[in-house]
């Protein structure tokens, strides 16, 4: 072991020598890199607005590293293991994989006070602070549906839901909009993640135990999911929609609910035509239960250890957390909601989200997707449940999806 | 065969809705350069550089696979101990490995020298690629020309090395020119490699990661892929055109004395 | 004269060789400074991991099938089109033009002629036809995927299979014509037999090359749907790099490179028959 520790160390501090070439020459201006996520609406041209008032104060020059072939988490395991580490990295939560190559922010007040920092906690300590939340248990919908099926009120149970999904297709409308690539797990998790969660409040501790099982706290939901595909609540070629088709879909009033992260609210305001719509967050699966609403830390900061300019990456993360006009770009720029932070031009949609977020108690949110900070489960859970999802949606059994599931766990645990 | 290219030509040049509605026809009336000058001046893919950088790639990897490969091959081709033919299947076990075996655990390499993430080191991981096919070209070719040659060149009282330069060299050129050409192809072709080795954030793109940073895994939009695929493929398309007689032929006369 | 290229061969491909091997017995994510030495566990996971085996089980199918077709069709084609007029000539470079383009951009063109909402469905639909699920349906995708990349390859062999037609001497031709042979007897008797060791290196050469398919498998599926075109070298990046399992990932490689080169000398053993022949 400690042999194999030697070698690592060897070939990272041999690595280093040659590797970044970044030295900061005295009379030159300091490079700051920055990993970031490279989306439609948050583009190299956003980040670099962003970040001009800080690169103007600070006098240093803040470049962006997009992401690769191999998406934002692959890009940074690329570049740390090509000893060519950015100072800074956005969008990443910390995890206990990659705590020791971070820095630790825990002495500053605005990392620790920040929107869910102890959610996102590793280890006892803050390495992260971000902008604001991403809601991720949302389903957007066409008002006009709504009325068109008879429906007066966003359903509050499954049962409810799985009645008005029924009155929308017997109004002639096609219920719900799902699609492929990387988002067919959506419509699956919101309806189902913050129930499990709900039930069980140790559950991303127990499946990577193994005291839970994949099976025992899906069987419900899987079995909901196969009905309405069955049912013809989610269109049959579904699984070949594209991201950008699904929106569009949506937007020119074709289906009746959208189930998508609260993101999809920048689109919505940047979408010069567009029928009413609502949103609502997962019904509750028994009358009575609390909602869990799913949020996930959004735009968060990273500090990398590596950084030469350690201080200064510090800084960066400082302003692009503190700082109100940046916070207020990267919040309406994005879908991204943040309580307290309501102040710029928002439409009808947004104003609903931010309701939802301020409206909800601290201990009301879960996390989504493979969870955040210490209560996580393996790595490439999400990835695998939306191929599993898209198994279903093509023609395989609830009974086959919950297998392959399970069986994914057992080999990754 | 000739479908895929048309449809994509002709679409480079039309609207998105056109593309939707008549995905066959030409339809002058719609004809339009606006997405092609979109893709060509796009901040995301700088087309022209990658054009250079590749070229620059290209060319780079040949003079040193050749310089590399040729004298090493007349060596082992002339030789005939133990010791050469072990030499042969050291290279030509090269052949039967997936690059992708060693592309990532080279980072480790590449770092190590100080060269990761840079040019040299680029050209050095991808030349090292081209060595097992050549060398197994050039010895066999070697193999077929007279040993004659070899005590004509020594009688000029020249150097070894420059001897074979001078003369047994010029000899090779089929099949210098069937390598040649199938390095020109996988270089210019190649993704994996350059993504791996050269990364993000050096900011060097290839044609084939240029496109693949500007058409991103998730579009829909058909006048930003359609003129992008145009403007990656057009040069070596061009010059495929324009040279095809040479390039079929040089393959041809490669695989027949290979 | 032998030395430059044996270093640079050593440093740029034998030691990181060797490297994977070494990687593939440890858990290390790639960066950090601690890792275990883990035996041969990554290998048994990656025999016990659905997504492997299933990734593993497709990568050899692609490969057989491809190689079949690739070759059947490029050997048919070349007997077609051997001969030195301009139409030929022509024909030559139609087959053989999607070979100098990247897969990444076959793989791109062909998902945008082929995905649900793309240049072929929209015709269909056009034409009152219901769309087919080419790139939708696990079971579609998989032969869309093969069907892309027998297109795309196969005038390679079909230009290798035509150097070695020329080579056959005209005169075996011109015997069998005075003994009144069909064109099928020919082939059968003089081109197919003669062609032996280019058939070998074709074989050997397009096996190699599907059981590696990536590039356009990223462009064309992206792995999916479902996983179902997810390919070896798919998974090896995957786990490497997104996963952070460089260990486990560097198993597979080392699984990639074991089967490669023994299906490369199988072949070329097996087919030593059929050119031992040839030079009797």
């Amino acid at each position: 072991m400690t042999a194999a520790a030697l070698t690592a160390a060897a070939l990272t501090l041999t690595g280093c020598g040659g590797g970044g070439g970044q030295s900061a020459d005295s009379g030159k201006k300091v490079e700051l890199r920055m990993l970031a996520n490279i989306s439609l609406t948050q583009t190299e041209d956003f980040w670099n607005k962003t970040v001009a008032p800080f690169e103007k104060a600070n006098n240093v020059d803040v470049k962006i590293v997009a992401p690769g072939a191999d998406g934002l988490a692959g890009t940074l395991t690329q570049l740390l293991a090509s000893g060519d580490v950015p100072d800074v990295v956005e969008w990443l939560a910390p995890s206990a994989k990659l705590a020791p190559e971070l820095v630790d922010l825990s002495k500053y007040d605005w990392a620790k006070n920040g929107p869910l920092a102890e959610q996102n906690k590793v280890d006892g300590k803050y390495y992260t602070a971000g902008v604001g939340e991403n809601l991720q248990s949302t389903f957007f919908y066409n008002k006009k549906a709504f009325a068109d099926a008879g429906i007066t009120q966003a359903p509050a149970t499954m049962d409810e839901f799985e009645a008005d999904l029924a009155k929308l297709k017997a109004a002639g409308w096609v219920p719900l909009q799902t699609g492929g690539e990387w988002f067919s797990n959506i419509l699956f998790q919101y309806i189902s993640l913050p129930n499990v969660l709900a039930a069980n409040p140790d559950w991303h501790k127990k499946m990577s135990s193994g005291d839970l099982t994949f099976s025992q706290t899906f069987a419900g939901s899987a079995k909901r999911y196969a009905d309405w595909l069955k049912a013809g609540y989610v269109p049959k070629d579904a699984v070949g929609v594209k991201y950008a088709d699904a929106e569009a879909n949506f937007l020119a009033g074709k289906v009746a609910i959208y189930p998508m992260g609260s993101w999809f609210a920048a689109a919505e305001k940047a979408a010069p035509k567009k029928p009413d719509i609502g949103v609502f967050s997962t019904p509750v699966e028994h009358e009575g239960d609390t909602p869990r609403v799913a949020a996930a830390l959004a735009n968060t900061y990273l500090a990398m250890k590596a950084s030469k300019h350690q201080d200064l990456a510090i800084k960066l993360i400082k302003f692009m957390t503190t700082d109100k006009t940046a916070i207020t770009e990267q919040l309406s720029g994005d879908g991204i909601f943040r309580a307290g932070y309501d102040d710029y031009p928002m439409d009808q949609v947004s104003k609903d989200l931010q309701k939802l977020i301020s409206d909800t108690p601290a201990e009301d949110f879960v996390s989504p997707g493979e969870g955040s900070g210490d209560t996580i489960v393996p790595a490439g859970f999400t990835n695998e449940l939306n191929t599993d999802v898209q198994a279903m949606m093509t023609g395989k059994s609830a009974d086959d999806f919950l297998h392959s599931m399970d069986d994914w766990f057992a080999s990754n645990r | 065969m000739l479908v895929p290219m048309y449809v994509m030509v002709i679409s480079a040049f039309k609207p998105q809705a056109d593309i939707i509605l008549h995905p066959l026809a030409i339809s002058p009336h719609n004809f339009t350069l606006e997405y092609l000058h979109k893709a060509l001046t796009s901040e995301k893919f700088n087309v022209v550089r990658a054009y250079g950088i590749t070229l620059l790639f290209v060319v780079l990897v040949n003079v040193f696979c050749i310089v590399l490969a040729a004298p090493a091959s007349y060596v082992i081709a002339r030789g005939r101990s133990k010791w050469h033919l072990t030499l042969l299947l050291f290279f030509v076990s090269g052949m039967f490995i997936p690059s992708q075996v060693t592309v990532i655990p080279v980072i480790f390499v590449l770092r190590v020298l100080g060269l990761m993430g840079t040019i040299p080191g680029f050209v050095l991981f991808e030349t090292a690629l081209t060595l097992p096919v050549t060398i197994f070209l050039f010895v066999a070719y070697l193999r077929t020309v007279p040993r004659d040659i070899d005590e004509a060149a020594a009688l000029d009282g020249a150097g070894k090395i420059r001897a074979f330069w001078s003369c047994i060299f010029p000899i090779m050129k089929p099949a210098v020119a069937t390598i040649v050409v199938l390095n020109s192809i996988a270089v210019w072709n190649d993704f994996v490699n350059p993504q791996v080795v050269l990364g993000t954030s050096s900011g060097i793109y290839t044609v084939t990661t240029g496109v693949y940073a500007a058409v991103g895994r998730y579009t829909t939009d058909f006048t930003l892929l359609f003129p992008t695929l145009l403007l990656a493929i057009a040069p070596a398309f061009i010059f495929f055109i324009l040279m095809q007689r040479k390039i079929i032929g040089g393959l041809v006369a490669g695989a027949t004395k290979g | 004269m032998a030395s430059p290229a044996v270093i640079v061969f050593l440093a740029m491909f034998m030691v990181p060789m060797v490297l994977a091997f070494v990687l593939s017995l440890t858990d290390w994510n790639g960066f950090s400074l601690r890792f275990e030495w883990v035996g041969f566990d990554n290998y048994a996971t990656a025999f016990k991991n659905p997504r492997v085996v299933h990734a593993a089980t497709f990568t050899f199918v692609v490969a057989l099938i491809g190689t079949i077709l690739c070759n059947g069709m490029g050997l048919a084609v070349a007997c077609l089109i051997s001969g030195t007029g301009a139409l030929n000539t022509v024909a030559r470079t139609v087959f053989f033009y999607p070979y100098i383009i990247s897969a990444l951009i076959i793989g791109f063109l062909w998902s945008a002629l082929l995905a649900p909402q793309g240049v072929v469905n929209n015709i269909l639909t056009q034409l009152g036809a219901p769309p087919v699920p080419f790139l939708s349906d696990p079971g579609f995708a998989k032969w869309t995927l093969i069907f892309t990349i027998v297109w795309s390859t196969f005038g390679f062999n079909m230009i290798l299979y035509i150097a070695g037609l020329k080579s056959i001497p005209a005169e075996y031709y011109e015997a069998a014509m005075v003994d009144g042979a069909t064109p099928w007897l020919k082939f059968r008797h003089i081109t197919f037999p003669l062609l032996a060791p280019v058939t070998t290196v074709n074989l050997v050469l397009t096996i190699v090359g599907l059981l590696k398919s990536y590039d356009i498998v990223l462009a064309l599926t992206d792995g999916g749907p479902a996983g179902s075109t997810q390919t070896v070298v798919y998974e090896i990046l995957r786990d490497s790099f997104v996963n952070a399992r460089l260990g486990f990932g560097s198993a597979q490689a080392v699984i990639l490179l074991i089967v490669t080169g023994a299906i490369a000398v199988a072949v070329t053993l097996t087919r030593r028959g059929a050119e031992m022949r040839v030079s009797e």
